[in-house]
């Protein structure tokens, strides 16, 4: 049930997404394209960040990782896929890599340490300029925009159906339980970092795809636009916003810091900052009362009052 | 060739006297609430640039503007700070919030600092003879805040030791239902230990404004920085903080002339997390 209904979803999401994508005017087509990015970068940070409990704030360092190799690739010539194909691999194995090392950590440990790659990323795309085109970065051929658009909204429609799969199953419920209480979970004979370590891997592997459309649509690549603080902290934000660990949460989340962002930046151009910060600040003082939640309660109305006649509006 | 010349090694230790004194504010409120305020960068530079337009407009000595100016950023971050908020942010899970206030926060501050300072800058000190050490020399703002660093460790070592209030900010460290079974408002410790310790990077905001030209873009840089030097440091102790912020500079310096100034910021991020695989507590 579970299965038909959410591949129903899916796919009348992913129609209107592909309509909004090629109907609107450019600005909107930009807006959504940026919102489905976001929304990937938010699932993907949604299995350690949200489901694994851990405050992952070097997760974006994938998202960079992966538009310099498909930058790269794209310099060379050779074809998106590949490039795409690349990004991908580059940051699973990356994240594989950097896996056993970082899983040792917990809590505050694991945010700065992750926080300590990211930076060093971004320090690694400034001074090796010979392979990443130094401050100034990599600038690339921009693909026709069917290309980032159509891969951005497989791969959102992909990542969506992995994030709710893997949620509903013994993987994912396992994850739930090593994020709330290791302890607890390792006597239960769960394999704590090694679950960890997989969703690592799964997730920097998605913002690494994520980041390997960035270049094919901007056609350029610098340290700030792929390690920058803003582009490492969004996905952060956007599930705090959303509800960490929550089924849609991150999609909620992503859509309301885009779309503030974008209201902000037009409307308030010279004081956009001031207020984007006034927006953290309160939604730090609302944590509590997540986008999530208030969808996940008027849900449950909405369900009771189908059974229940009283309750009827 | 020597392993690092003491010219260099001496510039390096004033570089690591703004972090030491930066990581002590930090420390101040992460080792007794357990709370990272990303918000310490943002008072090292709004003080650094309030220090240039302070100097260039009155004509008060340096020395009452840099205790002005610590008094000031205390009693500003004690009326941003309400017992609710601490209230909020002391919960499970209150970390995450916390954590995004201060980013937003930060945000908003650096907005209105770009708005009153929108150039870089530095602020004008009055020209004096250089320092000198044999045959090593040193500014005379470099070498007060080596100096200011020094005591200001001293004299946050006496408050946590000598007071009452700073003996429950340790005690915290032991849990803060213990703290609350005996008697102490939890809320108000937090706010007061928040006061300081922006007091403090106040101060490090008066020597980073001496020594460095700055710009309001800056501050999550320095918020990073002291958060480094803080939590290799480990605990609550400022004679630590100290040790590794001027260990961390002339590291820096180190770095700078060995493999090029390009490469010494990567120096912390590769510190941190080496040293909290070895030692969770901290380096010392």
């Amino acid at each position: 049930m579970m299965g038909w209904s959410l591949s129903v979803g899916l796919v009348s999401g992913g129609v209107l997404l592909a309509l909004g994508l090629f109907l609107t005017g450019p600005y909107w087509s930009l807006v959504l394209w940026a919102l489905c990015q976001q929304a990937v970068l938010a699932f993907s940070y949604n299995f350690l960040g949200g489901m694994g409990r851990e405050f992952h704030l070097g997760h974006c360092a994938f998202f960079g990782l992966g538009a310099y190799v498909s930058a790269v690739c794209l310099d060379a010539a050779l074809p998106w896929w590949i490039a795409m194909v690349g990004a991908g691999s580059c940051g699973a194995l990356t994240a594989r890599g950097l896996a056993a090392f970082l899983v040792g950590f917990r809590g505050p440990d694991f945010a700065l340490s992750s926080l300590c790659v990211a930076i060093l990323a971004g320090i690694l795309a400034r001074n090796l300029g010979s392979v990443t085109g130094g401050v100034s970065g990599l600038s690339t051929v921009v693909l026709d925009r069917g290309v980032p658009y159509l891969s951005t909204l497989a791969l959102l429609l992909g990542t969506v159906w992995i994030h709710h799969t893997l949620m509903a199953s013994r993987w994912g419920r396992a994850l739930r339980a090593v994020g709330s209480d290791p302890l607890a979970a390792s006597q239960l004979g769960i394999p704590g970092d090694s679950i960890r370590a997989e969703a690592l891997v799964l997730g920097s592997a998605l913002a690494s795809l994520a980041g390997g459309i960035y270049p094919m649509h901007s056609g350029y690549v610098s340290p700030e636009s792929a390690f920058g603080l803003d582009v490492l902290l969004a996905p952060v934000v956007a599930v705090l916003l959303g509800g960490p660990g929550t089924r849609w949460g991150p999609l909620w989340g992503s859509s309301l810091l885009v779309l503030v962002q974008e209201f902000l930046l037009t409307k308030f151009q010279e004081s956009n900052l001031l207020l984007f910060g006034l927006f953290l600040v309160v939604s730090g003082l609302r944590a509590h009362t997540e986008v999530a939640r208030h969808w996940a309660g008027l849900w449950a109305y909405l369900r009771a009052a189908k059974r229940s006649p009283c309750l009827r509006p | 060739m020597t392993l690092l010349h003491p010219q260099i090694a001496l510039q390096g230790l004033a570089t690591g006297a703004i972090y030491a004194v930066a990581a002590m504010g930090m420390q101040f409120i992460l080792g007794s609430t357990g709370r990272v305020h990303l918000g310490v960068g943002q008072a090292l530079v709004m003080t650094a640039l309030f220090l240039g337009w302070t100097l260039e407009r009155t004509g008060i000595p340096l020395g009452w503007v840099m205790l002005g100016l610590s008094v000031s950023g205390a009693l500003a971050a004690r009326i941003m700070h309400p017992p609710a908020l601490w209230r909020h942010v002391l919960r499970e899970q209150g970390d995450r919030a916390f954590l995004l206030i201060t980013i937003g926060a930060g945000m908003a501050m650096e907005a209105l600092a770009q708005w009153l300072w929108p150039l870089p800058g530095m602020a004008s000190v009055a020209a004096g003879a250089p320092l000198s050490l044999s045959a090593v020399f040193i500014a005379w703002p470099k070498g007060l805040a080596i100096v200011v660093s020094a005591s200001a460790a001293l004299s946050l070592y006496a408050l946590l030791h000598r007071t009452r209030r700073g003996k429950a900010l340790r005690a915290w460290d032991m849990g803060s239902a213990q703290l609350e079974t005996v008697g102490v408002d939890t809320h108000r410790l937090a706010r007061w230990a928040t006061s300081v310790g922006l007091g403090v990077a106040a101060m490090g905001g008066v020597l980073l404004g001496m020594t460095q030209v700055v710009s309001a873009q800056e501050w999550i840089a320095w918020s990073l920085k002291s958060l480094c030097v803080a939590l290799i440091g480990g605990g609550l102790n400022p004679l630590s903080a100290l040790a590794m912020g001027w260990a961390m500079g002339v590291g820096e310096a180190w770095v700078s002339q060995y493999l090029g100034p390009q490469w010494h910021p990567a120096l912390a991020p590769v510190l941190l997390p080496l040293v909290l695989r070895l030692r969770s507590r901290g380096a010392i």
